[in-house]
């Protein structure tokens, strides 16, 4: 690989990852709190799945595959900056890791 | 009975050996995570090769404390789970481990994209700052993680001893 010349990629090949690392951060926010509030959807994980945390997994398998295939035509036809991306990336898993403690500590205090 | 001996002990090892080894991948993760991290603040060739070994590894044992541990909590973890609630310290389970259980879930997907970053690029990470930036936040992210999941996991493990008086 001639690294000293290809600065900038043709394609960013790691923005359908990226894109789907993000959408799946939100997806398990949606469905920890989501389960915790509407009952009948955590009985349908555990119906379904044998338990309703192997059901967030599978189904978070699922989206990070299925966000991959259906971004990679899109995100990969111009090059993106990385740096920002990740940079959002960061923020939306600090704000996800303290709504889903938060939710929990609330859960706890006011039951 | 030797015999009964034996099968008691491979039938303790079977359930709680499955807790040392969620912990123990997920130090090897913080470990490697922190290693990536740190090889590529200033990358060459070599920090490079070893910054993608580093990364793998730590995939692999996010996924792996992530199989163990899910395995660990659905099989072993509901009696602890009881003992906690009831005990002095049910915000153990409550708040520690509900947190933990759903925020573990995004480790993986973080830790395969970092591999695919850092294996993708190679040695652009050279001179694309730009995919270097993104490999650092990642690696940041993951060990920052990881150590958090030890924590919550000590807490937990803590609370279930208190309960037992």
């Amino acid at each position: 690989m001639n690294s000293m010349t290809s600065v900038k990629p043709e394609k960013s090949y790691e923005a359908p990852v990226g894109a789907a690392t993000l959408v799946t951060t939100l997806a398990v926010l949606v469905m920890t709190i989501g389960a915790e509030l509407y009952p009948p959807l955590k009985a349908w994980l555990a119906a379904t799945f044998g338990h309703h945390w192997v059901g967030k997994g599978v189904i978070s398998i699922v989206i990070f595959v299925v966000v991959t295939a259906l971004s990679y035509p899109i995100l990969t036809k111009t090059p993106r900056s990385m740096a920002s991306w990740s940079n959002r990336l960061f923020a939306v898993v600090i704000l996800v890791t303290a709504i889903i403690i938060g939710f929990f500590m609330y859960e706890f205090l006011f039951p | 009975m030797i015999s009964i001996r034996i099968i008691r002990l491979a039938n303790d090892l079977a359930q709680e050996g499955m807790l040392i080894l969620h912990a123990m991948f997920g130090e090897l993760a913080f470990i490697t995570f922190g290693w990536s991290f740190v090889e590529l603040m200033e990358p060459t060739k070599t920090r490079i090769i070893r910054a993608k070994w580093a990364t793998l590894a730590g995939f692999l044992g996010t996924v792996l404390s992530w199989i163990v541990g899910g395995y660990y909590y659905v099989a072993v973890y509901p009696k602890a789970r009881n003992l906690i609630r009831g005990g002095p310290w049910p915000w153990g389970h409550l708040i520690i481990m509900e947190a933990k259980e759903h925020l573990f879930l995004i480790g993986p997907f973080l830790a395969a994209l970092l591999l695919f970053i850092v294996w993708w690029k190679g040695q652009e990470l050279m001179v694309d700052n730009d995919s270097r930036h993104a490999s650092l936040v990642l690696s940041a992210i993951l060990a920052i993680g990881a150590v958090m999941m030890l924590l919550m996991g000590a807490i937990i493990g803590i609370s279930e001893r208190v309960a037992l008086g």
